[in-house]
């Protein structure tokens, strides 16, 4: 089997794994285990790409008013009553409270952007094709994306990297604190608000980082 | 002007020629458009002040003025929605690179704007604002029945006079200050940033003040009608205004560290919290 | 107020939600909205790559969702219905607009800049341990839609080849195929990004 051949059974094989021929050439060619390499490099990667933005509150407001206008709510006394946001927020931020700890850690990685339990769960089963997954614990990959974060400010505005890294570091020290006050107290309540709010700042840090397009 | 001396009048010329040239540079650009109500404006400015301005009428308004020939502006329209942004026609920064917006818009246009470099300001609307920036300073007042959010890394952030407001303030190390802000929900985000709030809560809403580290202070009138926590986790807490103990306050409360009460029939809650700051609350 | 902090109660779970926004409780709208508004709307904006749209079709896939509230039986979970539902609102916009289908056509994006040929025999591994995600988000944005909606659904949704078919009316091989341009694709716009930093310096 020469490397076209290989390639265009590529495709159908990369997320299975082929045949003893295919495989065999996969081992002996560097150029078409480096091609896999990458294609899984890059499929890895898009994994853990986060849902970071949040729509305008523009998007709300017509959602609201297209639900009045066809009478998908209740009416009370009348009027339409729509608790403020913060208390729908508040009350989303304590059910999960409220939830299993497994649904906390995952509100805590979503907010710094880590879908890591969908790649535990719901994925494809591990493919025979040489793969290159990303093997680091949460806590790491935040370093990691950290150092991007400051190498993209520094690639798109040098200007603003010295603000980036005093912010980054001053949102790290608010996580630390809060993980630190939920250790000694874990029942603490107001520690764990403080945490999710710290990893929100982190996040408004990473969105405005991503929305320099710059040039 | 005759007893002026030679080396005066010479100076005044020299002061009229360097104004003349520096009004050539610049290039001052309007464009127009009749938009329907509920049109949605975004202005995204890479360096350079933004302004926006509610107005009677169904006319958006973009005066976007230019330093150099190295930045344009473009604006279009897309049905209901008007963007203007600046573009980069070589890579620049500093005084080149900035643009002065000063936008005119239907006051219940909703408005989004993003200018890193700020400042942003917004005044007179009833439409929703979102306002971003990173260094950027904002400024928004006389706004009513609207959402405003506001969110920079340092930039420090006002808001004056608004009324029925929805607000979401985030900022990392931005000061905050808000004064006469009421409506049914207002929260305050920063990590390093100090939180002033200077008014009375309005009647009923709920208003959340969070930092890390910096101070949270608080002026109310004796008339506030507030059902209001405080708590510093590791900082402390200071009270003058008089409040009823609550049977059951949210949390333990600890001397130096927390206190709850409420005060006339308590219809605004208000949740001050830091972890390691100083919130102070007083009577005006 | 204090009643409304009543019904806001503690233990509110998104099932009970989910439960009083079929009886057409406002609040509960709400509440929803603010748990699943930021994946819905990166959905959209990954897949339209297009703020406007995305925040229509945000709005749209919420008021749908609300009006065939009545109708979650809890078969799946909740968020994957809705995510479900939004796709289908993304992609009917999408098919409106005419795009996918003609990017689905193979035929169409010009033959050279498909496939594997140039890499034979030259070794080029490029990327490994060298991409981050701020600048593949950037890639993808540049990815042509058609590319753009399989590599979206597939590798950062986790949609499966036989879901994505399904969705999209066509073959379980040509969701693969296209899979496979989109990554390589991908590859070309990072690696030529990566040589344009290289050689800056
Ligand atoms: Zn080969």
């Amino acid at each position: 089997m020469n490397c076209a051949e290989f390639q265009e059974v590529l495709p159908d094989i990369i997320e299975s794994g082929g045949n003893p021929e295919e495989e065999a050439h996969l081992k002996s060619c560097a150029v078409c285990s480096d091609l896999v390499q990458d294609l899984r490099y890059i499929a890895d990667t898009a994994k853990l790409l986060l849902p970071m933005r949040d729509p305008s509150p523009r998007v709300w407001t017509g959602i609201r008013g297209a639900l009045q206008r066809e009478g998908l709510v209740r009416p009370l006394a009348g009027t339409v009553r729509f608790r403020p946001q913060a208390a729908a927020v508040l009350s989303q931020r304590r059910w999960v409270r409220g939830g299993s700890m497994l649904a906390v850690a995952a509100l805590l990685l979503f907010a710094i952007g880590i879908i890591w339990l969908r790649n535990n769960s719901t994925r494809q089963p591990q493919p025979a094709v040489t793969a290159r997954v990303p093997a680091a614990a949460p806590a790491a990959a935040a370093d990691d994306d950290d150092a991007q974060m400051l190498n993209f400010v520094q690639h798109k505005s040098p200007a603003l990297l010295a603000t980036y890294r005093e912010n980054l570091e001053s949102v790290n020290a608010y996580i630390r604190d809060a993980r630190r006050r939920i250790e000694q107290d874990p029942n603490d309540m107001g520690a764990h608000d403080h945490l999710i709010r710290a990893y929100d700042e982190k996040a408004l840090l990473y969105e405005m980082a991503m929305a320099r397009s710059g040039e | 002007m005759g007893r002026m001396s030679n080396g005066v009048k010479c100076s005044l010329v020299a002061v009229g020629l360097l104004a003349v040239a520096a009004f050539a540079a610049d290039n001052r650009k309007e464009f127009r458009y009749t938009v329907a109500p509920g049109a949605s404006v975004t202005v995204t400015n890479e360096s350079g002040p933004v302004e926006i301005k509610g107005s009677a009428g169904r006319q958006v308004v973009i005066i976007a003025t230019t330093h150099s020939d190295k930045v344009e502006v473009d604006c279009d329209q897309n049905r209901n929605r008007i963007h203007a942004t600046t573009h980069f026609l070589q890579r620049t920064d500093g005084p080149d690179s900035r643009v002065d917006y000063q936008v005119l818009v239907p006051s219940d246009a909703s408005v989004t704007v993003r200018a890193p470099s700020g400042p942003i300001t917004a005044e007179k609307m009833r439409g929703d604002l979102t306002l971003e920036g990173d260094a950027a300073q904002v400024d928004v007042h006389d706004v009513s029945n609207a959402h405003v959010h506001v969110r920079t890394i340092s930039g420090p952030i006002s808001l004056g006079n608004i009324a029925n407001g929805h607000v979401e303030i985030t900022s990392l190390n931005g000061d905050v200050r808000l004064d006469a802000v009421s409506g049914p929900r207002v929260s305050v985000n920063t990590v390093k940033g100090s939180i002033r709030y200077n008014g009375d809560f309005g009647e009923g809403g709920e208003y959340l003040l969070v930092n890390h580290s910096g101070n949270i202070d608080v002026t109310l009138p004796a008339s506030a009608s507030v059902d209001l926590s405080a708590r510093s986790i590791t900082g402390s807490v200071e009270n003058d205004f008089p409040l009823q103990q609550k049977q059951h306050p949210a949390f333990a409360i600890t001397q130096g560290r927390s206190f709850a009460g409420t005060s006339n029939s308590g219809a605004s809650s208000v949740q001050l919290r830091s972890l390691s700051g100083k919130i102070r609350v007083k009577k005006r | 107020m204090a009643q409304a902090k009543k019904s806001a109660g503690p233990g509110l779970s998104e099932a009970e939600a989910i439960d009083r926004a079929q009886r057409g409780d406002a609040e509960s709208f709400e509440a929803l909205y603010a748990l699943h508004k930021r994946r819905v709307y990166s959905l959209c904006l990954r897949m339209t790559g297009n703020t406007a749209e995305a925040e229509d079709l945000t709005q749209e896939a919420f008021l749908q969702l609300y009006r065939k509230i009545a109708t979650f039986r809890g078969e799946s979970a909740f968020s994957t219905w809705l995510h479900r539902l939004a796709v289908n609102v993304v992609l009917m916009h999408l098919r409106k607009k005419g795009l996918p289908e003609v990017s689905l056509e193979e035929s169409l994006e010009p033959q050279q800049e498909d496939g594997p040929r140039k890499d034979i025999g030259t070794r080029d591994r490029v990327l490994a341990g060298s991409i981050d995600r701020l600048n593949l988000e950037r890639a993808i944005e540049s990815l042509p839609p058609g590319y753009r909606i399989i590599f979206v659904l597939h590798d950062v949704e986790g949609y499966e080849h036989n879901e994505i078919a399904e969705m999209m009316g066509c073959s379980i091989g040509n969701s693969k195929s296209q899979l496979h341009k989109a990554r390589m694709k991908l590859r070309d716009l990072l690696s030529v990004n990566r040589a344009e930093k290289a050689a800056r310096r």
